[in-house]
């Protein structure tokens, strides 16, 4: 278990200064001249060009800017926009509405997915399953910002819901986007749920426990669901990574002030600086919750912990 | 079609050698299918066995002759679909499990019946110990504590010889050898103190020395534990310590139901002959192993009368178009139209033996 | 990010799960085949994708409006004989414009996909071939792809790139998209590495680079195809995404993306100019990723 945990760990390492690196090399040394990737079109007063040229270090090596910058990064010490904001301030106030938006989304997407999941995996070949099947597609299928801007197309004519959530402290303000940021992610869920409870409920060791004189409740509620939900559990925590990493349709659809925002805002005002940090960030929260789920995968699942 | 117009056993024949009723456990001209979209196939075709107490008898035959789709239709534990029980009585203690109520046949299997599978690595769940394993029905039927079903754990993994027992209660089915994973198998289904124990090809994932070592574990718990057992196997070679009678299957039938030795020392049907002839002996040093040409039948579409006709080198015109009965052949039968004379030593080949 | 909707890594696998052992056998496939063309989901699906490319080849088989001539005197009239869908707030004919939006959608999923197919087989063959070290570097070059998530990876690269037109987010795609076919093709040279006739081959000295290629297309061709099938889908729709954010498409390019996102960020009581783009988008993608769907079906026993 320690040498497997100590193997994801360097692999993760590895994993987040490649990542990193390629992030930063396409952001500043791919289109040639870094300040104007930086600001973009804007025309730049020359202190605030010697400004971005000293916080990037930019009159050294590539290299060496990206290790003073992968050293900010980790200090939380983020730097300042193309505007002059405070990056960690931005930041800090946009993290708060992105986890309270991911978290009703992720407690949605276990709830209803694994549910319906396991319902659809026993009556395959059903009517239900059939039908559940066929949504799951079609969600899959439709853009997210489809999904979100009709539903606010909705809510907005018939005043359904609120299509502006703003900075609203309103919990029920989060359902209807939460609901399309899950969508993808619940959908999948129960598709991945329904193969792997059937796949399980054929297992040899299901006709084991059957012939022990279990009832078919306690064969599929502890032999079939603790195993087919392994890889449903470490889908879920990489989604939660997803879910975290902001949400740029969703939070662009409903107004939303957090981290997606935030991103989406510096793209259009072509502000590079907060891009590359918020992707950097993201990146990290992402490679987090791969590690955590494969720490949780060894724990669920003894083969590998003794592997 | 009805059962009765395939039924290859005699309604006045005995369905084994020492037939006097009230069997422990007897399988009563049971008939199954499996419905596949590629047509029905017919797996089972009236088979008849019984089982008394304490006795082993050897179900054999070749992959896909319905020796294991009879066991699970002893354990109700077959899948259906495919698989339909379409006729005939499976009677555990006088009474029928195919008609009794769900509940009914769940308390009989583990308790009365249990079942030791062929690969013990996917038959066990990977992600719990084999002590709470061993347990569970133990904790959840019997109404024991933890602590109290480990301690019987340690106890069953001693009786079936697992060393180090009590370190390796909490050790995971992928942490133990091919053949210790069989003894946790054999504890597993000793658990509730079973009446009879149905092997289904228990050592044929194992290797050959292991093999032995497995039947011998086998051999000692029936006569310890005085349990009954069904040994389900397709290799003649491991049967002749173990078993007491032997039934031979071929496409869903019993083609012959004999006493172990008689049946060794004088197969009365040119099947089992040609099984006997295929195992490698020692004094046979120099002359060329005999095998039985061509393929098992495909069961959606079985050869008419004798179904082992086409493979048959004795076959007669009488084999193409009829169906054998069981002959009694004095606690003996065989569901060959010449076994008489074949016993009797007087039956000629119709066509060469093929060479190897 | 959760909703990008791109597929990989996610989500292909489990629309194409059970990948292994396909396409072993010619009587497989043609069993496959048969099982396709009676299927009505995939005839569907393959009639959408037909119109489709008809669409993006000949818009003006299907309208003969303009959809550059906009005219703010009909900003947001409703449904007409002579614009079917009605027309958007700057006065262009959104049926029109929906038409000829195909092109481009098209044009990125099937260079994308073009990319990802190349990419994916050469560093598939190579880490399955050679092992060893070039697998390792291989395996640790997809890690880090496939830790960046696929939309913010495109953005990035967006942001960096000056090209015009479908290329930039050809490249992005493309760029980010191999992971998951190369992991196939890496995982069928290796069975096919393995097999009796290619050792043999091998021991008698024959050119084995050529017998390999020869096994594993067959072998990886059903499982890439479908990967690669319901990929297309999921990078249409990421195209759409990035237009609807408004770093997709540069330079004229009709989008549904962006046509979708132009509806929405003005106007919020409009249905047409969102509804039937976004009909387009949702059935385009549905279309590709139902018949990737409905091929691994075909191909899989185990789920008949």
């Amino acid at each position: 278990m320690f040498r497997y945990i100590i193997r994801r760990l360097l692999q993760m390492v590895l994993a987040f200064f490649g990542t990193t690196l390629l992030v930063y090399w396409l952001m500043f040394a791919a289109s040639g001249d870094p300040i104007a990737a930086l600001a973009g079109e804007k025309p730049l007063s020359p202190s605030v060009r010697q400004a971005l040229i000293e916080e990037f270090h930019l009159d050294q090596p590539f290299f060496v800017q990206y290790l003073y910058y992968m050293k900010d990064l980790l200090t939380f010490n983020l730097g300042v926009n193309t505007s002059g904001r405070d990056i960690g301030e931005i930041v800090a106030s946009a993290w708060p509405y992105t986890l309270k938006l991911a978290f009703i989304a992720f407690v949605f997407v276990v709830v209803v997915g694994i549910t319906l999941g396991v319902i659809v995996a026993m009556k395959r070949g059903g009517i239900f399953d059939t039908v559940v099947l066929l949504l799951t597609l079609i969600v899959i299928s439709i853009p997210v910002f489809v999904i979100g801007s009709t539903l606010a197309l909705f809510g907005a004519k018939w005043g359904l819901w609120t299509t502006n959530v703003g900075g609203s402290g309103d919990l029920s303000a989060y359902v209807v986007p939460a609901l399309v940021l899950g969508s993808l992610s619940l959908a999948t869920a129960v598709r991945l749920t329904r193969s792997s409870v059937g796949e399980n409920l054929r297992a040899d060791y299901v006709r084991t426990a059957k012939s022990k004189g279990l009832k078919r409740s306690q064969v599929v509620g502890v032999h079939v669901l603790r195993n087919s939900l392994i890889p449903v559990i470490t889908f879920l925590g990489i989604e939660l990574g997803g879910l975290m990493g902001g949400a740029i349709v969703t939070e662009k659809i409903f107004n939303i002030p957090g981290i997606g925002f935030e991103l989406a805002k510096a793209i259009s005002l072509e502000d590079g600086p907060t891009v590359v940090t918020i992707v950097s960030l993201l990146v990290i929260v992402y490679l987090l919750m791969n590690l955590l789920v494969d720490v949780l995968y060894a724990v669920l699942d003894p083969r590998i912990r003794y592997e | 079609m009805g059962r009765h117009s395939h039924s290859i056993v005699e309604q006045d024949s005995a369905p084994g050698p020492d037939d006097g009723g009230g069997h422990l456990l007897e399988v009563d001209d049971l008939y199954v299918e499996f419905r596949t979209g590629e047509g029905t196939a017919k797996v089972i075709n009236g088979v008849s066995y019984h089982l008394d107490p304490g006795e082993t008898l050897a179900v054999l035959g070749e992959s896909g002759s319905g020796k294991s789709v009879t066991a699970q239709a002893i354990m109700g534990i077959l899948d259906t679909p495919p698989g339909f029980v379409t006729g005939g009585r499976i009677l555990y203690q006088g009474k029928d499990l195919l008609t009794a109520s769900e509940s009914d046949r769940r308390a009989v299997r583990g308790r009365e019946i249990s079942i030791i599978f062929q690969d013990a690595l996917s038959a066990l769940n990977p992600v719990f110990t084999v002590g709470w394993q061993i347990s569970e029905a133990l904790r959840k039927r019997e109404g024991l504590s933890k602590k109290d079903g480990l301690e019987r754990a340690v106890e069953l993994m001693e009786l079936v010889n697992i060393p180090g027992a009590r370190e390796r209660l909490k050790a995971y089915p992928h942490q133990f050898s091919g053949g210790m994973r069989q003894r946790v198998m054999i504890a597993m289904a000793l658990a509730q103190k079973p009446n009879v124990v149905i092997a289904d090809e228990p050592t044929t994932a194992l290797d050959v020395t292991v093999q032995a070592q497995i039947m011998d574990l086998l051999g000692d718990l029936r006569r310890e534990l005085n349990t009954a057992m069904i040994l389900i196997t397709h290799d003649l070679g491991v049967v002749a310590d173990v078993a007491d009678r032997i039934a031979v299957m071929y496409a869903g039938r019993i083609i012959e139901h004999a006493d172990v030795h008689a049946l060794y020392r004088s197969p009365a049907h040119p099947y089992t002959l040609g099984l006997l002839n295929s195992i490698p002996r020692l004094d046979d040093k120099g002359k060329t192993l005999r095998t039985i040409p061509g393929l098992p039948p495909n069961l959606t579409n079985i050869p008419s009368g004798c179904p082992f006709h086409p493979r048959c080198r004795f076959v007669r015109d009488v084999c193409r178009s009829e169906v054998p009965p069981s002959l009694d052949l004095g606690g003996r039968h065989s569901a060959c139209h010449f076994a008489r004379e074949l016993l009797a030593g007087e039956l000629e080949p119709t066509r060469k033996e093929p060479e190897l | 990010m959760s909703d990008q909707n791109a597929l990989p890594p996610d989500a292909t696998v489990v629309l194409a799960e059970g990948e292994a052992g396909m396409g072993q056998t010619r009587s497989l496939a043609s069993d496959a085949w048969r099982d396709l063309r009676r299927n009505p989901i995939a005839i569907i699906s393959a009639v959408i994708i037909v119109l489709l490319v008809l669409m993006a080849l000949w818009p003006s088989l299907f309208t003969d409006a303009d959809p550059y001539a906009c005219d703010l005197s009909r900003s947001l009239q409703p449904p007409s004989s002579e614009a079917w869908f009605g027309y958007n707030l700057q006065g262009c004919n959104i049926y029109a414009r929906t038409i000829y939006g195909a092109k481009a959608s098209l044009q990125v999923g099937l260079y994308s996909v073009i990319m990802v197919a190349v990419i994916a087989a050469v560093l598939g063959m190579l880490a399955g071939y050679y092992g060893g070290w070039a697998d390792a570097v291989i395996a640790r070059v997809t890690d880090i792809v496939l830790g960046i998530p696929l939309l913010l990876g495109a953005i990035v690269i967006l942001s960096s790139v000056t090209l015009t037109g479908v290329w930039p987010v050809v490249l992005a795609l493309g760029l980010l998209g191999w992971t998951s076919p190369a992991r196939i093709v890496r995982s069928s040279v290796i069975s096919a590495k393995g097999q009796d006739y290619v050792q043999a081959a091998r021991m008698l000295g024959a050119d084995n680079r050529r017998i390999m290629i020869r096994h594993i297309t067959p072998n990886a061709m059903a499982p890439v195809i479908v990967v690669l099938t319901i990929a297309l889908g999921s990078f249409i729709s990421v195209e759409a995404t990035l237009s609807f954010l408004g770093i997709g498409l540069k330079g004229g390019e009709i989008s549904w993306g962006a046509d979708i996102a132009d509806a929405t960020g003005r106007v919020r009581n409009a249905l047409g100019p969102v509804l039937f783009p976004s009909t387009f988008l949702a059935l385009t993608v549905l279309a590709f990723i139902m018949l990737g769907d409905a091929v691994r079906e075909a191909f899989d026993p185990k789920l008949r």
